[in-house]
């Protein structure tokens, strides 16, 4: 019982992991990893639900939860840290008006170095844990991150969506329009027919230039 | 993966789905004797070997998917010489983006994967690019509006 007693524990940690997207825009309050993965959770079980398609909801379900786990020490690291952030911390949040580019061989090397220090991160949550539990969490972390099955696939797609839900909740809190690079990094992501419909909802509920006070 | 739909596959991507139904096969295999020796213990409950029957079908159902789409794929061929300018899948493009560079190939969505590069030809911007040449501008509109140069076309081993 010890164990998954410091598991839950560690799981309650991930409140104080903050989204690092929201920190480096300057959000007031920025959500958490496990806010994210909460609210992904229910998306994926609604959803997944509705989609029609052939979904193992229980899978989906536990895949939503865990797929974040590894950012309790890896930390939630995004595409702009790795391309480097200006020193100056006032230029961080119009860097997001722009996805960051970069070479095929260069995305390789960092989605590597990423998935190394994730596999660590999670290695480290888990090891006290029952095996076949231990099995389980990570056996749904590496589908995800493979994402060839229909639940990671769907998953993959639903958390860029979840987190452009977020930004566009930021814009209207702050009367402000959203950075674009969300809406961009998820036109270059989802092709998921349904969840193309969606994206094209999030359009009419936070129609751009609705924050006429910027 | 139950959709009755041609894949267009990589060879590294047709190896990667290989390898996950050898690891599925072998999965099915370690739950079937865990379950068997679970059965003939005196003191097992009704739930524990359920739960575990249940595992095993879910596992099933995933190596049948898999099995589907290795019944209906195809290898991504290269196109001829003098379509070689032309995006189709497979191909690897630059383009230029918001006054920078990016590199990423088009894949079937199987293989998608924007953190290597690999971007599906079915997503907004996918179905914009397939059929547009080296010069060509492609404007994606959503929310936003998003404009891609092709600067370079190629095909290479993704």
């Amino acid at each position: 019982m010890k164990s998954l007693i410091n598991f839950f524990v560690k799981v309650g940690n991930l409140r104080k992991v903050l989204r690092r997207g929201w920190v480096l825009i300057g959000a007031k309050e920025p959500a958490s990893v496990l806010d994210h993965s909460f609210r992904l959770a229910i998306m994926a079980w609604v959803l997944g639900q509705q989609s029609g398609k052939e979904i193992d909801i229980n899978r989906l379900i536990k895949m939503a939860l865990v797929h974040d786990l590894c950012e309790l020490y890896a930390g939630d690291v995004t595409p702009y840290d790795l391309a480097g952030l200006p020193e100056d911390e006032t230029k961080w949040p119009e860097l997001f008006d722009k996805w960051p580019r970069s070479s095929q061989k260069q995305k390789q090397e960092n989605n590597t170095w990423k998935c190394e220090q994730e596999d660590k991160s999670l290695q480290s949550i888990l090891k006290d844990l029952p095996v076949g539990l231990k099995q389980e969490v990570y056996g749904f972390w590496k589908e995800y991150e493979k994402g060839i099955t229909p639940e990671a696939r769907f998953l993959k797609q639903l958390n860029r969506l979840e987190t452009l839900l977020q930004a566009l909740e930021y814009g209207r809190e702050n009367k402000k329009t959203p950075y674009k690079s969300w809406w961009i990094g998820t036109k270059e992501l989802v092709d998921d027919p349904f969840l193309i419909k969606l994206m094209e909802g999030f359009e009419k509920e936070f129609p751009l230039g609705e924050n006429k006070q910027e | 993966m139950v959709e009755e739909i041609k894949h267009y596959l990589s060879k590294n991507g047709l190896k990667e789905i290989e390898e996950l139904l050898d690891s599925l096969n072998v999965e099915r295999l370690v739950k079937i004797k865990e379950c068997s020796s679970l059965v003939s213990h005196p003191n097992v409950i009704e739930s524990e070997s359920f739960l575990f029957r249940q595992e095993i079908a879910q596992i099933e159902k995933k190596i049948r998917e898999i099995e589907q789409v290795l019944e209906n794929y195809e290898l991504i061929k290269m196109p001829s010489k003098e379509n070689r300018d032309i995006v189709f899948i497979g191909a690897t493009i630059v383009v230029e983006v918001d006054g920078e560079l990016d590199e990423f190939s088009l894949v079937d969505k199987l293989e998608t994967n924007p953190s290597l590069g690999r971007i599906s030809s079915e997503c907004l911007v996918g179905r914009m690019l397939l059929g547009k040449k080296i010069g060509d501008i492609v404007k994606v509109q959503s929310a936003v509006e998003t404009i891609y140069k092709i600067i370079k076309v190629e095909y290479r081993e993704i």
